[in-house]
Order: C-alpha cells, then structure tokens, then sequence
C-alpha cells in the first residue's frame, strides 16, 4: 500500500464523493422541496377548489330558500335542515354546516345542539366581514384538521348572511404525508444509488492511480525493466502509458550517464596518475640527478677516500629521500587497510595530540614568528582512533598552515563537541589563503603549489584518506588574502 | 477544570490533525443536520393552517333608507333572478335616496296583485299583461328597455330545431307546442293571430303546454319534446348556434315595461325613472354595469307613456275580430 504523505492526506476519492456528492444531495433535496412545496400547495388549492365548489353550490340552494322566505313562500325552517342533513350524508367528508343570518344568528345548523350557540365579539365581527369565499384550515379540538369555508349568501347587493361549512382537511394532510414520505424515498434512495456509481468509479480511478504510483514508487532504473501496467482507454491509461515511455527515457538516459560517469572516472583517474607520476619524477629526478653526479665525480677521482666519503654520504640522503618518497607512496596506497587494526584503536584524547604536535614544530613554528591560538575544549571525550595516525593528520595540516604563515602570522587550532557523538578540530591560519581552482584539487594526491622539491603534496590527500576511513571528513574553506580553515570531524567512537 | 481542559486541547489538537476524523465528524455533523431538517420541513408541510385576513366590511353599518320593494315575477330559478335583477336594485339604491329590494312572485297575476296592494311600488311587468292592468289597477308604465338597436321594441318568434320539418306555420299540423305564460304577448301571439292567418285552429294541434319562462321553451324544443315554441326574439337569438331556427317573426311589439302602482309616491316614481333614463349605454362605466344585468336591459332605457302600447292595443283587438 502506499503510505499516505502526511496526516492530513485526503483522497481524491474522498474528495469527489464529499463534493459530487454533497451537490448531488443538495440538488435532490432542493428539488424534493420543490416539489413537495408545489404539490403541497396544488393538494391545499384543490381542498380549497373543492371547498369552494361545494360550497357555492350548496349556497345556491340556500339562496334559493332565503329568497322565498323573504317572498313569504314559506318558511326556510322547513327546509335547510333538511337540505342540511340530506347534504352533510352525501358527502362524508363534510364535518359541519351552519348558516347566519345578517344579525349573526344561526339560522340553521347541523349540529341542533349548537342552535343557540353564543358567538364572541370577534367571530360576529369576522362574520359580518366576510365578503366572498374564505378559508381557514386549522386543528380543532371536536373536528382534527378541518377546513372552515365562509360564503356570503349574497347577490350583487343583498345579503341574506353567511354560510359556514367544515371539511374535513385530514385527508388532506395524509395526501401530503405520503407525497413526503414518498420523495424522501426517492431522494434516499436516489442518492444512494448515485454516492454508490460515484464510489465505483472513483474507486476505479483511483485505484488506477494507486497503481501508478506503486509503479512510480518501486521504479529503479539500474534494476531489470519493470513489469508494465495494465493499461485502459482513459485518462489515466494515457497517463500509464506516458509513464512507461517516461521510465524508458530514463532507463535509457541512465545508461548513458552511466557510461559518461565511467568515462569521466577512467579520465580523472588518468589525470590522478599523470599527476602522481610528474610527482614522482619530480620528486625521484633530484636525488637521482644528485646520485648521477656524485657516481660521476667518483667515477672520476675513485681513490679520493674524503671526497668518496663525502659523496656516499650524498648518495645515501639522496637515496634516502628517495625511499621516503616511495614509503609515503605506499602509505598512501595502504592508508584504508591501516584503520583495520583494531589494536592500534585506542581512545586518544585530542587536546593532548594536538599539545605535543605543536612541542614537535615549536621550533619551527617559533623561527618563523608564527603565534599560536589555542581554544581546546576541555569537555570533549577521547576518540578512539590510532594515536599516531592522529598526529599524522595533525601534523600535515599544521605544516601546511606553517607552510602558508611563511612571513608570520596566527595559527587557531580549536576543538569543540558538536554532538555527543562527533567533535570538531579547526586549523586556521591567516595566510594568503587558496586559489578557489585550487580548492578543489588540494586533497588530490601530489597536487601542491610548493616548489619542486619541497613536499610531496601527499600530506593532505593521506590525512583525507585517514579521517574517512575513520568515519570522519576533512573539509577546507578559504578566504583569499584573509585565511584558510582546514575542519576535520571524527566520530568519538 | 484545568486537566479537562488540558485534555479537551489535546483531544481538539488531535481531532484537528487528522483529517479523516474531521470528514467522519463532519459527516456525521451533516447527517445530523439533515434528519432535524428533513424533521423540521416535515413539521412545516404538514402544518396546512391558513388563516386569511378579510377585509374590513361591515354590511351592518350601512345607512339606514326607507325600502322600495321592486315586483318581478320568477321567470327563472329565484337566484338567476336577483342576479339579474339585483344589480338593478343596487344600482338604484345608489343614485336615489331609496334602498330598493326585489320581490318575487310567481306569476305575473300575483305581481300585478302586489302593485294594487302597494306590497310593491314598482314592478318589471309583461307587455301584455300590462295592458290588462293599466285598464284595471290604473299600474302605470315608466320605462321601457331598448333592444339591440336602441329601439323599445321586441319580436316574438316561432322557433323549431334546425333540423326540423317545419319551415311555416302551416308545417305545425298535429305538431306539439311550446309557449311561454299565457299572460304574454309571446304566449297568445301565434295562436290568436297567426294560426288565424293561416287558417289553421288551436285544435290541428297535438298538443299546447304553457312553460313559466322563455328559455324552458327553447329547451323543450331543443330537446325535441315540442317541435316548436314561441319566445321573444332576444331569448332565441342565443340559441341559433345551438340548432335552434326562427320559422316565424312578429311584427316590433312595444318593450316590457316598468311600472308603478297608481298609489306610488311621485317622488319614488320620478327617482326610479330619472335612475333608469340616466343610464347611458356609450358610458363605459354604465356599458360595464349593465353588463351584469338581466339581458332584457343590456341597452338602457327610454321613458314610456301609455300611449306607447297603443299600436299593441290595436292588434289584440283586431286579433278578436279575426
């Protein structure tokens, strides 16, 4: 599986189904609404229509009755509660009638009990207001939900009174429950089944994805050629299959480079050689030039005993010097295989390497007016390292700022614990510093700026080769003109 | 307090790193919100109060005026005849001092009846019956309503289906009859002028049955119970584009008019009178008016004089001698 970046890693999965689907839900349930809102007001309409209808018509009746009283016709007693009665059995639905003349009396009602039922200031007052048809749905305590029609009885200017009658309106909000419950269903339902099709295919894409990046994961380019991806007829196979063509470049570029990189290495080794060989034939050619005339002149006066003698001494310095040169050849060829001895590894205390390193060049270092700056932390803990290979280090680089203060100068050694693990030695000195070309090359074997004949230019390239091979570094930073730091770091253990 | 705290912040700090609690916490949140709003939209739906306000109307308030009762005989059903006439009422009791309320009756006998008896000062009276009754009660007429043509006339006419057999009077042989009131002009015209014309008698006849109102005629015919009627011209012109055909037109016969009793105060007659020829059919608020009117007066009024009917009188009794 692949490991999520960070905490707060989110999926594209996620995010579609969080996004697509908190839309979709949205949109649903404003259309849901919607609906239900428009059918809710056509069902209340049509209960109103029906309300209306029936009303009127039964007012056209009662009019009809009203009227003929008025003419003495008879009496509109005798007739409404039948018309009420026979009404009311026709329709179940209708919960009461009542009828009120223009003095607000209740001139017939379907209910006898309620014949002499006072009305309240108000509801006379509502009465006598009422116009045309008005409704009013509300929850009654003998009814439930009930729809209460008001008509005037009335034509053009005469007004005979008002004609009351109650519907039944639970019916009505039945039709609206189910019409709810019904779109809370579908829209349920609907959006189930749409987060579900998301799911699939985004778990589809992404799983595509998360394959791609498994593949991207494991590419190793020095390894055989991986394994291709399936790939599909989409987006994502467009990008596997530029994938692939991607990790082909790469292969590809990889062989070059990696052919470049030998060619280069082969180069600088010749190069590493060349200048290892103009040393040494530099170095070597003195002496040899030296023995060369010293045999000659020997050759020459071969029974001139002092001058013999004093020409094999010549012989042998120069031959020694020789030796010297091809000894520190091969410590320098030997330096790795020096920190396998594991005997010689002993904890060495710094401060007191560097003290008796410098009581070794005090001489020097005092003919030639150099002026020491010690800042020795006393709180470091011994290294364990081949004491004389310390001092070796020491010593190169301290001969190579003495070599720099040639006119005087200051030289600062310090030490210091960088962590529990690892201390730290700087040697400066305020020399005339390094060329920056020079920089580079300074711990390449036999590169020197000295004079012909004065150093090897081994002595920095074998203190780098001592300090890695101990697991340490040696690292050089220069100013021109100002100074020169030489900062070595090795593990205390 | 201090360590709840503490351990909120540190439940907060964790909740806050992980992002997939936040989503399940949000999620959960969202799911909560829309139970309690699909809860709360539930509520509101089904709460179907309706509660409106009426506008303020109090007919118990109005000015109190002494009542005029207006005749008219129930042609139609008692409400077709106030929404027809009603208006007028209204209208009179708007632009005189009077208020003025129908009263039905069922014939025109019982209206004419209610005007001798000052039950009624004004009544809406048959032509014919009001030549009978000025003779008699002294009723005297007023007004009179214009036809389409502003003239204070109508025609009564024999009417047959469109698909009837019957193109002419003679065609009526052995036919069944419809007319409107035996008290109107339309009721007597084909019988008593002319049948005689044609020389064919009330007995050729199947049969003869007398209707209360002009548009039961129609209908009757129409649904070929009678195969011919006779109504005023006005009422069949309605029906011409509903397979009705006019076989037979009478000669103009002067409007129905509106009447006083002989006891009526002159003040009542002369508002009610002044009200009626007010009206001006070119206005277009009283073209509007009108409009919801009975249709016998959708085109105003003209003042009428007994003299007017003069010309009626003549032929009923030349009607006699035939």
């Amino acid at each position: 599986m692949i490991k999520e970046k960070a905490n707060d890693f989110v999926s594209i999965k996620t995010k579609i189904i969080l996004i697509i689907g908190a839309l979709v839900t949205l949109l649903l349930v404003t259309i849901s609404l919607s609906v239900l809102y428009q059918w809710r007001g056509l069902i209340i309409e049509k209960l109103e229509q029906r309300a209306y209808s029936v009303t009127l018509a039964f007012s056209v009746s009662v009019i009809d009755v009203l009227i003929y009283e008025d003419n003495n016709a008879f009496s509109a007693d005798d007739f409404l509660e039948n018309y009420i009665i026979d009404f009311i059995q026709k329709d179940p639905s209708i919960e009461f009638i009542t009828i009120y003349d223009n003095k607000n009396r209740i001139v017939s009602h379907s209910n006898p009990d309620l014949f002499s039922e006072e009305l309240s200031n108000d509801y006379k007052l509502k009465l006598e207001q009422v116009d045309s048809f008005t409704p009013k749905i509300y929850e009654s305590d003998d009814y439930g939900w009930v729809l209460e029609s008001f008509l005037p009885l009335k034509i053009g200017g005469k007004r005979w009174g008002v004609l009351r009658i109650g519907f039944d309106a639970d019916g009505t909000r039945e039709e609206i429950r189910s019409l709810f419950i019904m779109l809370l269903t579908i829209t349920v339902i609907g959006n189930i089944i749409i987060l579900m099709v998301l799911y699939i295919l985004t778990n589809q894409l992404t799983s595509s994805l998360r394959k791609l990046v498994m593949a991207m994961d494991t590419v190793d380019l020095e390894s055989k050629p991986h394994m291709p991806l399936s790939s599909s007829n989409d987006e994502i196979g467009y990008l596997i299959y530029h994938f692939d063509e991607m990790q082909k470049r790469l292969t590809r570029s990889q062989k070059k480079l990696i052919n470049v990189q030998s060619q280069v290495h082969q180069a600088e080794k010749l190069a590493s050689i060349g200048r290892l060989v103009s040393g040494i034939a530099h170095e070597i050619n003195n002496p040899l030039n030296g023995i060369k005339s010293c045999i000659y002149t020997i050759k020459k006066e071969p029974d001139n005993h002092d001058q013999l003698q004093n020409y094999l001494d010549l012989i042998t310095e120069g031959l020694n010097h020789i030796e010297m040169i091809v000894q520190k050849l091969l410590g320098f060829a030997r330096q790795p295989s020096r920190t396998n001895n594991k005997d010689n590894m002993i904890p060495v205390n710094v401060n007191e390497s560097i003290q008796k390193t410098l009581a070794l060049l005090a001489y020097k270092l005092d003919k030639n007016q150099i002026e020491q700056s010690l800042h020795l932390d006393d709180t470091i803990p011994p290294i364990k390292i081949d004491q004389n290979l310390l001092q070796e280090i020491l010593m190169n680089l301290i001969i190579n700022s003495f070599d720099a203060l040639n006119d005087g100068g200051i030289l600062t050694i310090t030490t210091s614990l960088i962590t529990e693990n690892e201390i730290k030695i700087l040697i400066k000195d305020n020399g005339p510093g390094i060329e920056p070309e020079n920089l580079k090359l300074i711990f390449e074997p036999f590169f020197k700026t000295k004079d012909v004949g004065e150093g090897t230019g081994l002595g920095l390239s074998v203190s780098k080769g001592i300090v890695e091979a101990h697991g340490g570094t040696l690292k050089v930073s220069s100013v021109l003109g100002k100074e020169t730091v030489f900062s070595v770091c090795l593990p205390v253990e | 307090m201090s360590f709840i705290f503490k351990k909120f912040k540190r439940k907060y700090f964790l909740i806050r790193n992980d992002m997939r609690k936040i989503i399940w916490v949000s999620s959960f949140l969202i799911l909560l919100f829309l139970i309690g709003s699909t809860y709360l939209f539930y509520r509101a739906a089904l709460d179907i109060s309706i509660d409106r306000e009426i506008p303020s109307n109090n007919y118990n308030s109005e000015v109190k005026k002494d009542v005029i009762y207006f005749g008219v005989v129930s042609r139609y059903a008692p409400n077709l005849i106030y929404k027809g006439y009603q208006p007028i009422m209204d209208y009179l009791s708007e632009v005189t001092p009077y208020k003025f309320e129908l009263k039905l009756s069922s014939s025109y006998k019982e209206t004419i009846q209610q005007l001798s008896n000052n039950q009624v000062t004004a009544a809406f009276l048959g032509t014919f019956i009001y030549l009978d009754a000025h003779e008699k009660y002294g009723i005297t007429c007023i007004a009179r309503p214009l036809n389409k043509n502003l003239e204070p006339f109508f025609h009564s006419v024999l009417i047959s289906r469109s698909d009837s057999p019957i193109q002419k009077v003679k065609d009526l042989y052995n036919s069944r009859l419809a007319l409107p009131s035996a008290y109107s002009f339309s009721g007597n015209w084909l019988l008593k002028s002319e049948f005689k014309k044609s020389g064919m008698k009330q007995s050729d006849l199947d049969s003869i049955y007398h209707f209360n109102y002009h548009h039961t005629v129609v209908y009757q015919v129409l649904k070929e119970n009678f195969h011919a009627g006779v109504v005023k011209d006005r009422v069949a012109a309605e029906f011409l584009d509903h397979g009705l055909r006019i076989i037979k037109k009478s000669d103009p016969i002067p409007a129905s008019p509106i009447v006083v009793s002989m006891d009526a105060n002159p003040e009542v007659v002369n508002a009610i009178r002044m009200a009626l020829l007010g009206i001006d059919v070119n206005n277009p608020e009283h073209a509007k008016m009108i409009g919801t009117w009975d249709k016998e007066f959708a085109f105003g009024f003209q003042e009428a004089n007994n003299s007017d009917y003069d010309s009626l009188r003549q032929s009923i009794k030349s009607w006699n001698k035939m």
